[in-house]
């Protein structure tokens, strides 16, 4: 909610398209603002976006795809089993919530452009059973690596 | 009148000091005050060489013999106070242009009539105007059409680009050179330049999303003799505000 740092930030994020990487309830995470400037993401990163929709809200979702690379995607999975391709553009990522069936995230609106996305988040700082750095995966859905 | 009430006041003071007669007196007795002035204003200088501006008294410090231990420690505080400076300088002017006001070069031709033409070299960023953009409007995201915006490129991030927002979320866009209306959706805006034959703008890429937005150009505050307002101004009927 506050800045720690210019550098970094921590923000609650509430709702159900992160899960089982973060709860509904809302966890408070650290975020790492200086990729938005220096340096870039990479697939697999759970990063801290403004909503394309509404500006005011912010998003936590994992990037899947960025510039120059191909995401397959299932369109609708809780009715149908459609696959669609896209090619991310230039200067674009796709970003999508670990729980692909409640989600609003790149399926609905599409590839988001870079300067939206507001850091990578990196540590859960509440609540206190789970703090703990949160990992990069590719596959949102294997089980965390020991 | 006045001047012939005023010049009798200062007059007695000034004659006063004249004719007094002690004027021997008082020099005789600033004389015998200097040296311990003197005494006094070096001792001054030693205390103060721990204060904020020792680099001022630092050629008086040498004049008066210090040693150089006295000197390094000069140094020292001075180099000390130079970093403090910097970083509560720099702090404080980051968290303004991140939160308030900043300032954004234009270059580039696009928005010509408002802002000067120039290249977009490095050259041409050096002879560009300066536009001051303020931030308060972020807060809320609030906009008006004609406003000018400074927002984050589509394709680059880490560019800026400067146009003017001609349609909001809810509105029509007649889209020029070709007979189609727009409806620009929630969350976006549509921005375009005010040189139309060489801006690339929304009506190439489309309507932006606001949260690129990075402030509003309320004025051009360099070259000095272009210092004015940006004004608001709408293209007329190519937006049909929907209410």
């Amino acid at each position: 909610m506050d800045y720690i740092l210019l550098l970094s930030k921590c923000r609650q994020v509430i709702g159900p398209s992160m899960l089982p990487t973060l709860n509904q309830a809302g966890d408070i995470l650290a975020v790492n603002m200086v990729p938005k400037w220096w340096g870039q993401f990479n697939t697999g990163d759970v990063v801290l976006m403004r909503s394309p929709g509404n500006p005011t809200l912010h998003l936590a979702k994992r990037i899947l795809g960025v510039e120059g690379e191909k995401v397959t995607y299932l369109v609708d999975p809780n009715n149908s089993k459609t696959i669609k391709t896209v090619l991310v553009p230039e200067g674009h990522v796709w970003v999508q919530g670990d729980n692909i069936h409640k989600s609003y995230d790149s399926r609905k609106f599409g590839p988001v452009p870079r300067g939206l996305i507001q850091g990578r988040i990196f540590y859960r700082v509440w609540p206190p059973e789970k703090i703990g750095p949160i990992d990069s995966k590719v596959n949102p859905n294997e089980p965390p690596t020991k | 009148m006045r001047r012939k009430e005023l010049n009798p006041s200062r007059r007695p003071s000034r004659t006063r000091t004249r004719t007094d007669g002690q004027t021997h007196a008082r020099l005789g007795a600033r004389a015998r005050l200097h040296p311990s002035l003197l005494s006094c204003c070096t001792s001054h200088s030693r205390t103060a060489s721990r204060k904020p501006s020792p680099i001022l008294l630092s050629p008086l410090a040498i004049g008066l013999h210090l040693s150089s231990r006295e000197l390094e420690m000069m140094a020292i505080t001075y180099l000390r106070q130079l970093i403090k400076n910097t970083v509560v300088g720099g702090t404080i002017g980051l968290a303004i242009s991140d939160r308030y006001v900043s300032i954004v070069p234009v270059h580039g031709s696009s928005m010509h009539p408002t802002f000067k033409e120039c290249p977009t070299t490095f050259s041409g960023l050096l002879s560009g105007d300066l536009g001051l953009a303020e931030k308060a409007c972020l807060r809320r995201y609030e906009f008006s059409h004609g406003d000018v915006v400074v927002f984050r490129s589509l394709h680059d991030h880490r560019r800026t680009v400067v146009k003017r927002i001609i349609g909001l979320p809810g509105d029509w866009i007649q889209v020029p050179d070709k007979a189609e209306i727009l409806k620009v959706p929630e969350g976006h805006c549509w921005v375009e330049g005010d040189n139309l034959g060489v801006s690339l703008d929304s009506r190439s890429y489309g309507p932006i999303p606001l949260g690129l937005i990075r402030g509003r150009v309320t004025h051009v505050i360099w070259p000095p003799h272009r210092i004015r307002q940006v004004e608001r101004k709408v293209p007329e009927g190519r937006v049909s505000l929907l209410d």
